[in-house]
Protein backbone atom coordinates (compact mmCIF):
# COMPACT_ATOMS: atom_id res chain seq x y z
CA UNK A 1 0.00 0.00 0.00
CA UNK A 2 3.18 2.18 0.96
CA UNK A 3 4.16 1.96 -3.12
CA UNK A 4 0.57 2.91 -4.48
CA UNK A 5 0.97 5.84 -1.86
CA UNK A 6 3.62 7.18 -2.88
CA UNK A 7 2.74 7.15 -6.28
CA UNK A 8 -0.70 8.45 -6.18
CA UNK A 9 1.32 11.66 -4.48
CA UNK A 10 3.84 12.01 -7.41
CA UNK A 11 0.55 11.66 -9.54
CA UNK A 12 -1.44 14.46 -8.20
CA UNK A 13 1.61 16.64 -8.55
CA UNK A 14 1.73 15.55 -11.98
CA UNK A 15 -1.91 16.19 -12.66
CA UNK A 16 -1.54 19.53 -10.59
CA UNK A 17 0.85 20.67 -13.28
CA UNK A 18 3.42 21.13 -10.51
CA UNK A 19 6.39 20.12 -12.59
CA UNK A 20 5.16 22.57 -15.61
CA UNK A 21 5.15 25.12 -12.79
CA UNK A 22 8.45 24.34 -11.65
CA UNK A 23 9.55 25.16 -15.78
CA UNK A 24 7.91 27.94 -15.52
CA UNK A 25 9.46 29.63 -12.57
CA UNK A 26 12.58 28.74 -14.55
CA UNK A 27 11.96 30.47 -17.82
CA UNK A 28 10.78 33.69 -15.41
CA UNK A 29 13.71 33.82 -13.24
CA UNK A 30 16.10 33.54 -15.64
CA UNK A 31 14.49 36.10 -17.98
CA UNK A 32 14.01 38.29 -15.45
CA UNK A 33 17.45 38.15 -13.74
CA UNK A 34 19.01 38.78 -17.12
CA UNK A 35 16.45 41.69 -17.81
CA UNK A 36 17.86 42.75 -14.16
CA UNK A 37 21.47 42.28 -14.73
CA UNK A 38 21.49 43.96 -18.03
CA UNK A 39 20.24 47.29 -16.21
CA UNK A 40 23.22 47.39 -14.03
CA UNK A 41 26.03 49.82 -15.05
CA UNK A 42 28.50 47.32 -14.09
CA UNK A 43 28.74 43.32 -12.73
CA UNK A 44 26.13 42.34 -14.79
CA UNK A 45 26.78 38.38 -14.97
CA UNK A 46 27.18 38.80 -11.39
CA UNK A 47 23.80 40.20 -10.66
CA UNK A 48 22.05 38.23 -13.05
CA UNK A 49 23.36 34.92 -11.57
CA UNK A 50 22.80 36.00 -7.87
CA UNK A 51 18.79 37.40 -9.09
CA UNK A 52 18.49 34.16 -11.18
CA UNK A 53 19.67 31.96 -7.15
CA UNK A 54 17.69 34.02 -5.85
CA UNK A 55 14.37 33.74 -7.58
CA UNK A 56 15.00 30.04 -7.94
CA UNK A 57 15.51 29.40 -3.98
CA UNK A 58 12.19 31.56 -3.09
CA UNK A 59 9.75 30.68 -5.71
CA UNK A 60 10.58 26.85 -5.59
CA UNK A 61 10.14 27.15 -1.92
CA UNK A 62 6.63 29.01 -2.61
CA UNK A 63 5.52 26.47 -5.06
CA UNK A 64 6.14 23.35 -2.63
CA UNK A 65 4.36 24.77 -0.06
CA UNK A 66 1.47 25.44 -2.38
CA UNK A 67 1.36 22.02 -3.60
CA UNK A 68 1.58 19.96 -0.40
CA UNK A 69 -0.92 22.34 1.58
CA UNK A 70 -3.29 22.59 -1.58
CA UNK A 71 -3.07 18.61 -1.55
CA UNK A 72 -3.13 17.83 1.91
CA UNK A 73 -6.34 19.99 2.81
CA UNK A 74 -7.94 18.28 -0.27
CA UNK A 75 -7.17 15.15 0.72
CA UNK A 76 -8.83 15.84 3.94
CA UNK A 77 -11.66 17.76 2.68
CA UNK A 78 -12.70 15.11 0.17
CA UNK A 79 -12.60 12.66 2.48
CA UNK A 80 -9.57 11.03 1.30
CA UNK A 81 -7.42 10.89 4.51
CA UNK A 82 -10.39 8.56 5.96
CA UNK A 83 -10.31 6.58 2.58
CA UNK A 84 -6.87 5.55 2.86
CA UNK A 85 -6.42 4.70 6.22
CA UNK A 86 -9.07 2.71 5.49
CA UNK A 87 -6.91 1.30 3.49
CA UNK A 88 -4.42 -1.77 5.31
CA UNK A 89 -1.93 0.76 6.43
CA UNK A 90 -0.39 2.52 9.79
CA UNK A 91 -0.90 5.52 10.63
CA UNK A 92 3.18 6.26 10.51
CA UNK A 93 3.82 4.57 7.64
CA UNK A 94 0.91 6.65 6.05
CA UNK A 95 2.78 10.15 7.36
CA UNK A 96 6.24 8.20 6.16
CA UNK A 97 4.85 7.72 2.96
CA UNK A 98 3.60 11.39 2.17
CA UNK A 99 6.59 12.74 3.51
CA UNK A 100 8.56 10.32 1.19
CA UNK A 101 6.79 11.78 -1.65
CA UNK A 102 7.11 15.31 -0.41
CA UNK A 103 11.10 14.83 -0.06
CA UNK A 104 11.01 13.67 -3.72
CA UNK A 105 9.08 16.28 -4.85
CA UNK A 106 11.44 18.79 -3.17
CA UNK A 107 14.50 17.29 -4.53
CA UNK A 108 13.35 16.71 -8.00
CA UNK A 109 12.56 20.69 -7.96
CA UNK A 110 16.45 21.72 -6.36
CA UNK A 111 17.47 19.02 -9.17
CA UNK A 112 16.11 21.15 -11.56
CA UNK A 113 16.95 24.53 -10.63
CA UNK A 114 20.13 24.13 -9.34
CA UNK A 115 21.24 22.39 -12.26
CA UNK A 116 20.60 25.79 -13.95
CA UNK A 117 22.74 27.62 -11.28
CA UNK A 118 25.44 25.48 -11.62
CA UNK A 119 25.22 25.36 -15.29
CA UNK A 120 25.76 29.15 -15.06
CA UNK A 121 28.51 28.93 -12.89
CA UNK A 122 30.59 26.58 -14.95
CA UNK A 123 34.17 27.75 -15.62
CA UNK A 124 33.92 30.54 -12.81
CA UNK A 125 35.71 30.81 -9.33
CA UNK A 126 32.20 30.30 -7.97
CA UNK A 127 31.85 26.66 -9.47
CA UNK A 128 32.27 24.68 -5.83
CA UNK A 129 30.32 27.13 -4.12
CA UNK A 130 27.77 26.60 -6.44
CA UNK A 131 27.61 23.17 -6.21
CA UNK A 132 27.09 23.48 -2.53
CA UNK A 133 24.58 26.24 -3.17
CA UNK A 134 22.76 23.23 -4.84
CA UNK A 135 22.79 20.74 -2.09
CA UNK A 136 21.65 23.28 -0.02
CA UNK A 137 18.98 24.37 -2.18
CA UNK A 138 17.94 20.15 -2.05
CA UNK A 139 18.31 20.37 1.85
CA UNK A 140 16.32 23.36 2.41
CA UNK A 141 13.47 22.52 0.31
CA UNK A 142 13.44 19.08 1.62
CA UNK A 143 12.93 20.88 4.96
CA UNK A 144 10.35 23.20 3.73
CA UNK A 145 8.17 20.61 2.23
CA UNK A 146 8.22 18.49 5.22
CA UNK A 147 7.43 21.47 7.62
CA UNK A 148 4.20 22.69 4.75
CA UNK A 149 3.23 18.68 5.25
CA UNK A 150 3.45 19.49 9.14
CA UNK A 151 0.88 22.63 9.44
CA UNK A 152 -1.53 20.91 6.19
CA UNK A 153 -2.26 17.74 8.82
CA UNK A 154 -2.28 20.04 12.09
CA UNK A 155 -4.45 22.97 10.80
CA UNK A 156 -7.72 22.48 9.04
CA UNK A 157 -7.45 25.49 6.91
CA UNK A 158 -5.34 25.71 3.51
CA UNK A 159 -5.10 29.72 3.75
CA UNK A 160 -3.75 29.56 7.85
CA UNK A 161 -1.53 26.66 6.86
CA UNK A 162 0.33 28.56 4.07
CA UNK A 163 0.30 31.82 5.92
CA UNK A 164 1.87 29.97 8.93
CA UNK A 165 4.51 28.07 6.46
CA UNK A 166 5.52 30.98 4.79
CA UNK A 167 5.90 33.03 8.68
CA UNK A 168 8.21 30.18 9.79
CA UNK A 169 9.89 30.38 6.14
CA UNK A 170 10.56 34.01 6.80
CA UNK A 171 11.81 33.71 10.53
CA UNK A 172 13.87 31.22 9.45
CA UNK A 173 15.77 32.99 6.91
CA UNK A 174 16.07 36.05 9.43
CA UNK A 175 16.78 34.05 12.75
CA UNK A 176 19.93 34.93 12.48
CA UNK A 177 19.87 38.90 12.49
CA UNK A 178 16.96 38.55 15.00
CA UNK A 179 19.35 36.26 17.56
CA UNK A 180 21.84 39.12 16.42
CA UNK A 181 20.40 42.02 17.71
CA UNK A 182 18.49 40.48 20.61
CA UNK A 183 21.69 39.20 21.83
CA UNK A 184 23.19 42.93 21.12
CA UNK A 185 20.01 44.93 23.23
CA UNK A 186 20.02 46.11 26.35
CA UNK A 187 18.10 44.97 29.74
CA UNK A 188 14.70 44.75 31.49
CA UNK A 189 11.66 43.32 28.87
CA UNK A 190 13.69 43.34 26.07
CA UNK A 191 16.24 41.09 27.34
CA UNK A 192 13.22 38.79 29.00
CA UNK A 193 11.51 38.81 24.92
CA UNK A 194 14.94 37.93 23.85
CA UNK A 195 15.11 34.75 25.92
CA UNK A 196 11.68 33.93 25.02
CA UNK A 197 12.77 34.06 20.95
CA UNK A 198 16.17 32.15 21.73
CA UNK A 199 13.94 29.86 23.22
CA UNK A 200 11.86 29.81 20.17
CA UNK A 201 14.97 29.57 18.17
CA UNK A 202 15.49 25.80 18.98
CA UNK A 203 12.54 24.83 17.11
CA UNK A 204 13.92 26.87 13.48
CA UNK A 205 16.46 26.08 11.54
CA UNK A 206 19.01 28.20 10.83
CA UNK A 207 17.91 28.66 7.05
CA UNK A 208 20.11 32.17 6.72
CA UNK A 209 23.41 30.05 6.86
CA UNK A 210 22.18 27.75 3.98
CA UNK A 211 21.68 28.83 0.32
CA UNK A 212 23.93 31.72 0.33
CA UNK A 213 24.15 33.38 -3.14
CA UNK A 214 27.28 34.89 -1.97
CA UNK A 215 28.76 31.00 -2.75
CA UNK A 216 28.16 31.33 -6.68
CA UNK A 217 30.14 34.02 -6.83
CA UNK A 218 32.97 33.47 -4.94
CA UNK A 219 32.85 30.23 -4.03
CA UNK A 220 32.77 27.24 -0.81
CA UNK A 221 32.62 29.75 2.38
CA UNK A 222 34.65 29.38 5.46
CA UNK A 223 32.42 28.45 7.63
CA UNK A 224 29.49 26.98 6.09
CA UNK A 225 30.36 22.99 5.78
CA UNK A 226 28.25 20.12 3.90
CA UNK A 227 28.30 18.05 7.01
CA UNK A 228 26.85 21.10 8.49
CA UNK A 229 23.81 21.65 5.80
CA UNK A 230 23.35 17.86 5.64
CA UNK A 231 22.98 17.63 9.18
CA UNK A 232 20.94 20.24 9.80
CA UNK A 233 18.38 18.98 6.86
CA UNK A 234 18.19 15.77 8.35
CA UNK A 235 18.03 16.10 12.18
CA UNK A 236 14.93 19.08 11.61
CA UNK A 237 13.24 16.81 9.16
CA UNK A 238 13.40 13.85 11.25
CA UNK A 239 12.33 16.30 14.19
CA UNK A 240 9.23 17.73 12.10
CA UNK A 241 7.87 14.48 10.69
CA UNK A 242 8.34 13.27 14.12
CA UNK A 243 5.68 15.55 15.06
CA UNK A 244 3.46 14.91 12.26
CA UNK A 245 3.65 11.39 13.42
CA UNK A 246 2.79 12.30 16.63
CA UNK A 247 -0.54 14.50 15.64
CA UNK A 248 -1.33 11.60 13.54
CA UNK A 249 -1.07 9.63 16.01
CA UNK A 250 -3.13 11.14 17.97
CA UNK A 251 -6.45 12.44 15.61
CA UNK A 252 -9.49 10.92 16.03
CA UNK A 253 -10.76 10.72 12.90
CA UNK B 1 -43.91 45.63 -10.39
CA UNK B 2 -42.69 46.89 -14.26
CA UNK B 3 -42.96 50.66 -12.35
CA UNK B 4 -41.50 49.43 -9.19
CA UNK B 5 -38.44 47.52 -11.10
CA UNK B 6 -37.99 50.60 -13.51
CA UNK B 7 -37.59 52.81 -10.74
CA UNK B 8 -35.03 50.88 -8.82
CA UNK B 9 -33.39 50.44 -12.23
CA UNK B 10 -33.79 54.61 -12.23
CA UNK B 11 -32.05 54.70 -8.68
CA UNK B 12 -29.24 52.12 -9.68
CA UNK B 13 -28.30 54.15 -12.45
CA UNK B 14 -28.20 57.78 -10.54
CA UNK B 15 -26.09 55.98 -8.06
CA UNK B 16 -23.58 54.36 -10.51
CA UNK B 17 -23.55 57.97 -12.32
CA UNK B 18 -23.31 59.83 -8.50
CA UNK B 19 -20.02 57.55 -8.19
CA UNK B 20 -18.42 58.02 -11.68
CA UNK B 21 -18.84 61.81 -10.73
CA UNK B 22 -16.75 61.16 -7.63
CA UNK B 23 -14.34 59.22 -9.18
CA UNK B 24 -13.66 61.78 -11.37
CA UNK B 25 -13.57 64.49 -9.07
CA UNK B 26 -10.94 62.83 -6.78
CA UNK B 27 -9.14 62.40 -10.95
CA UNK B 28 -9.27 65.70 -11.27
CA UNK B 29 -7.96 66.50 -8.07
CA UNK B 30 -4.80 63.33 -7.68
CA UNK B 31 -3.93 63.75 -11.59
CA UNK B 32 -1.39 66.82 -10.62
CA UNK B 33 -0.14 65.41 -7.25
CA UNK B 34 2.95 63.17 -8.81
CA UNK B 35 5.53 61.12 -7.05
CA UNK B 36 7.86 63.40 -5.04
CA UNK B 37 11.95 62.49 -4.83
CA UNK B 38 12.34 62.41 -1.09
CA UNK B 39 16.32 62.13 -1.26
CA UNK B 40 18.34 59.53 -0.20
CA UNK B 41 16.01 57.58 2.51
CA UNK B 42 18.47 56.84 5.78
CA UNK B 43 20.19 54.08 5.65
CA UNK B 44 19.34 50.41 7.70
CA UNK B 45 21.83 49.83 10.77
CA UNK B 46 24.62 46.85 10.08
CA UNK B 47 22.65 44.12 11.38
CA UNK B 48 19.48 44.60 9.49
CA UNK B 49 20.68 45.36 6.63
CA UNK B 50 20.02 41.88 4.88
CA UNK B 51 16.27 42.02 6.12
CA UNK B 52 16.16 43.20 2.66
CA UNK B 53 16.65 40.45 0.71
CA UNK B 54 15.71 37.90 3.52
CA UNK B 55 18.89 37.09 5.24
CA UNK B 56 20.74 36.58 2.04
CA UNK B 57 24.47 38.84 2.04
CA UNK B 58 24.56 39.10 -1.67
CA UNK B 59 21.33 39.23 -2.97
CA UNK B 60 20.79 42.32 -0.23
CA UNK B 61 23.66 44.31 -1.61
CA UNK B 62 22.77 43.69 -5.03
CA UNK B 63 19.30 45.06 -4.52
CA UNK B 64 20.91 47.87 -2.87
CA UNK B 65 23.10 48.61 -5.45
CA UNK B 66 20.42 48.53 -8.05
CA UNK B 67 18.33 51.14 -5.25
CA UNK B 68 21.16 53.34 -4.87
CA UNK B 69 21.63 53.57 -9.38
CA UNK B 70 17.73 53.93 -9.43
CA UNK B 71 17.75 56.48 -6.57
CA UNK B 72 17.18 59.57 -8.39
CA UNK B 73 14.60 58.39 -11.14
CA UNK B 74 11.27 59.49 -10.24
CA UNK B 75 8.55 59.63 -12.21
CA UNK B 76 10.54 59.51 -15.20
CA UNK B 77 12.34 62.20 -13.95
CA UNK B 78 16.24 62.29 -12.59
CA UNK B 79 17.40 64.26 -9.91
CA UNK B 80 21.27 65.98 -10.01
CA UNK B 81 23.82 65.20 -8.02
CA UNK B 82 24.35 68.30 -6.50
CA UNK B 83 20.45 67.43 -4.48
CA UNK B 84 21.76 64.44 -3.16
CA UNK B 85 22.56 63.70 0.19
CA UNK B 86 25.87 62.72 0.24
CA UNK B 87 26.62 61.96 3.94
CA UNK B 88 23.48 59.57 3.88
CA UNK B 89 24.61 58.36 0.99
CA UNK B 90 28.04 57.39 1.90
CA UNK B 91 26.16 55.22 5.31
CA UNK B 92 24.40 53.54 2.33
CA UNK B 93 27.82 52.55 0.99
CA UNK B 94 29.56 51.57 4.28
CA UNK B 95 26.36 49.37 4.61
CA UNK B 96 26.84 47.80 1.29
CA UNK B 97 30.32 46.82 2.15
CA UNK B 98 29.47 44.92 5.12
CA UNK B 99 27.28 42.94 2.97
CA UNK B 100 29.72 42.00 0.03
CA UNK B 101 33.54 43.40 0.66
CA UNK B 102 34.47 41.59 -2.35
CA UNK B 103 32.15 42.61 -4.98
CA UNK B 104 33.18 46.24 -6.82
CA UNK B 105 29.71 47.59 -7.69
CA UNK B 106 28.97 49.68 -5.06
CA UNK B 107 32.87 51.08 -5.51
CA UNK B 108 31.84 51.90 -9.27
CA UNK B 109 28.93 53.36 -8.64
CA UNK B 110 30.19 56.04 -5.66
CA UNK B 111 33.75 57.02 -7.86
CA UNK B 112 32.05 56.68 -11.32
CA UNK B 113 28.12 57.63 -11.19
CA UNK B 114 28.17 59.96 -7.46
CA UNK B 115 31.90 61.00 -7.90
CA UNK B 116 30.52 62.83 -11.02
CA UNK B 117 29.47 66.12 -9.17
CA UNK B 118 30.95 68.92 -10.43
CA UNK B 119 29.39 71.70 -8.19
CA UNK B 120 29.68 71.56 -4.26
CA UNK B 121 32.45 69.31 -4.44
CA UNK B 122 32.48 69.85 -0.69
CA UNK B 123 29.91 67.16 -0.40
CA UNK B 124 32.34 64.64 -2.09
CA UNK B 125 33.88 64.48 1.58
CA UNK B 126 31.74 61.04 3.06
CA UNK B 127 31.99 59.67 -0.19
CA UNK B 128 36.20 59.89 -0.69
CA UNK B 129 36.12 58.47 2.73
CA UNK B 130 34.23 55.82 1.28
CA UNK B 131 36.65 54.79 -1.47
CA UNK B 132 39.63 55.41 0.59
CA UNK B 133 38.09 52.69 3.44
CA UNK B 134 37.55 50.52 0.28
CA UNK B 135 40.81 51.09 -1.29
CA UNK B 136 42.54 49.48 1.73
CA UNK B 137 40.76 46.30 2.06
CA UNK B 138 42.61 43.69 1.44
CA UNK B 139 41.28 41.90 -1.65
CA UNK B 140 42.95 42.01 -4.82
CA UNK B 141 42.36 45.29 -7.03
CA UNK B 142 41.01 47.09 -4.40
CA UNK B 143 43.66 50.02 -4.47
CA UNK B 144 42.17 51.40 -7.74
CA UNK B 145 39.34 52.52 -5.56
CA UNK B 146 42.05 54.45 -3.06
CA UNK B 147 43.56 55.92 -6.43
CA UNK B 148 40.04 57.36 -8.05
CA UNK B 149 39.74 58.75 -3.73
CA UNK B 150 43.07 60.75 -4.78
CA UNK B 151 41.74 61.45 -8.24
CA UNK B 152 38.78 63.38 -6.74
CA UNK B 153 40.18 64.96 -3.79
CA UNK B 154 43.34 66.58 -6.44
CA UNK B 155 40.92 67.00 -9.39
CA UNK B 156 37.33 67.32 -8.39
CA UNK B 157 38.22 69.37 -4.32
CA UNK B 158 41.42 70.90 -5.62
CA UNK B 159 42.16 69.95 -1.82
CA UNK B 160 45.88 69.12 -2.27
CA UNK B 161 46.56 68.24 1.26
CA UNK B 162 44.09 65.48 1.35
CA UNK B 163 44.83 64.09 -1.87
CA UNK B 164 48.42 64.13 -0.84
CA UNK B 165 47.51 62.01 2.44
CA UNK B 166 45.75 59.68 0.39
CA UNK B 167 48.18 59.52 -2.07
CA UNK B 168 50.85 58.01 0.62
CA UNK B 169 48.36 55.76 1.75
CA UNK B 170 48.11 53.99 -1.65
CA UNK B 171 51.84 54.58 -2.31
CA UNK B 172 52.66 52.34 1.11
CA UNK B 173 49.92 50.24 0.49
CA UNK B 174 51.21 46.14 0.86
CA UNK B 175 49.15 45.19 -1.67
CA UNK B 176 50.36 45.11 -5.60
CA UNK B 177 49.74 48.78 -6.59
CA UNK B 178 50.73 49.98 -9.91
CA UNK B 179 53.69 51.57 -10.42
CA UNK B 180 51.77 54.96 -11.49
CA UNK B 181 49.81 54.56 -8.41
CA UNK B 182 52.90 54.33 -5.67
CA UNK B 183 54.09 57.90 -8.45
CA UNK B 184 50.87 59.95 -7.40
CA UNK B 185 52.72 61.44 -4.18
CA UNK B 186 55.17 63.05 -6.75
CA UNK B 187 52.79 64.36 -8.86
CA UNK B 188 50.48 65.79 -5.94
CA UNK B 189 53.99 67.03 -4.33
CA UNK B 190 54.86 68.62 -7.48
CA UNK B 191 51.48 70.48 -8.11
CA UNK B 192 52.37 71.81 -4.14
CA UNK B 193 55.25 73.22 -5.36
CA UNK B 194 57.40 70.73 -3.35
CA UNK B 195 59.86 69.86 -6.42
CA UNK B 196 62.54 68.26 -4.04
CA UNK B 197 59.64 65.83 -2.34
CA UNK B 198 58.62 65.42 -5.88
CA UNK B 199 62.27 64.25 -6.93
CA UNK B 200 63.27 61.68 -3.89
CA UNK B 201 60.12 60.07 -4.34
CA UNK B 202 61.12 59.20 -8.28
CA UNK B 203 64.52 58.16 -7.25
CA UNK B 204 63.43 56.36 -4.72
CA UNK B 205 61.43 54.62 -7.12
CA UNK B 206 63.64 53.94 -9.58
CA UNK B 207 66.51 52.75 -7.32
CA UNK B 208 64.09 50.10 -6.12
CA UNK B 209 61.80 49.06 -8.97
CA UNK B 210 63.61 49.88 -12.09
CA UNK B 211 63.71 46.15 -12.63
CA UNK B 212 60.20 45.58 -12.43
CA UNK B 213 58.62 48.12 -14.52
CA UNK B 214 58.09 48.91 -18.23
CA UNK B 215 60.92 50.14 -20.06
CA UNK B 216 58.63 52.60 -21.25
CA UNK B 217 57.30 53.85 -17.91
CA UNK B 218 60.71 53.44 -16.57
CA UNK B 219 61.68 56.58 -19.34
CA UNK B 220 58.80 58.30 -18.53
CA UNK B 221 59.73 58.56 -15.13
CA UNK B 222 63.03 59.82 -16.19
CA UNK B 223 61.79 62.80 -18.25
CA UNK B 224 59.35 63.31 -14.93
CA UNK B 225 62.54 64.21 -12.94
CA UNK B 226 64.72 65.67 -14.93
CA UNK B 227 62.25 68.04 -17.10
CA UNK B 228 59.29 68.77 -14.43
CA UNK B 229 61.48 68.73 -10.75
CA UNK B 230 64.68 69.79 -11.78
CA UNK B 231 65.51 73.28 -13.47
CA UNK B 232 67.44 72.75 -16.58
CA UNK B 233 70.80 73.57 -15.05
CA UNK B 234 70.23 70.71 -12.44
CA UNK B 235 69.19 68.42 -15.06
CA UNK B 236 72.56 69.20 -17.00
CA UNK B 237 74.59 67.71 -13.81
CA UNK B 238 72.55 65.27 -12.90
CA UNK B 239 73.74 61.66 -14.47
CA UNK B 240 69.72 60.52 -14.69
CA UNK B 241 69.53 62.95 -17.17
CA UNK B 242 72.29 62.31 -19.73
CA UNK B 243 71.42 60.39 -22.91
CA UNK B 244 72.81 57.39 -22.99
CA UNK B 245 75.66 56.10 -25.32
Amino acid sequence: MIRPLYRYILMAAMRDRFFISIIAILAVSVSLAIFFGSSALTEKDQFARTFAAYGFRLFGNVSLVFFVVGYIRRCFENRDIEYLLSRPMGRISFVLTHAAAFSSLALISALILGAVTVLFSQGTTGYEGALLWWISLAAEFIIMANVAMFFAFVMSSATAAMLVVFGFYLLSRLIGEILGILQKSGEGFISVLGKVMELISIFIPRLDLMGQTKWILYGVPPDISLPFILAQAGIFTGLIIGATCLDMHKRQF
Amino acid sequence: MLIARSKSSLFLHLVFLALLLANFSLWAYSRKILPQWDNVPPAPKAETATFSGLGDSEISYRMTGYFLQNLGNVGGRYEALKAYYYDVLSKWFFIAQGLDDRADYIPFLAAYYFGALDQETEKLDPLIDYLAAVGQSPHPQKWRWLAQAVYLARYKQNDLEKALRLANILANLKTDTAPWARQMPAFIQLKMGNKQAAYEIMIRMLATEQDKINPNEVNAMKDFVCTRTLEPAEAAKNPLCQPEE
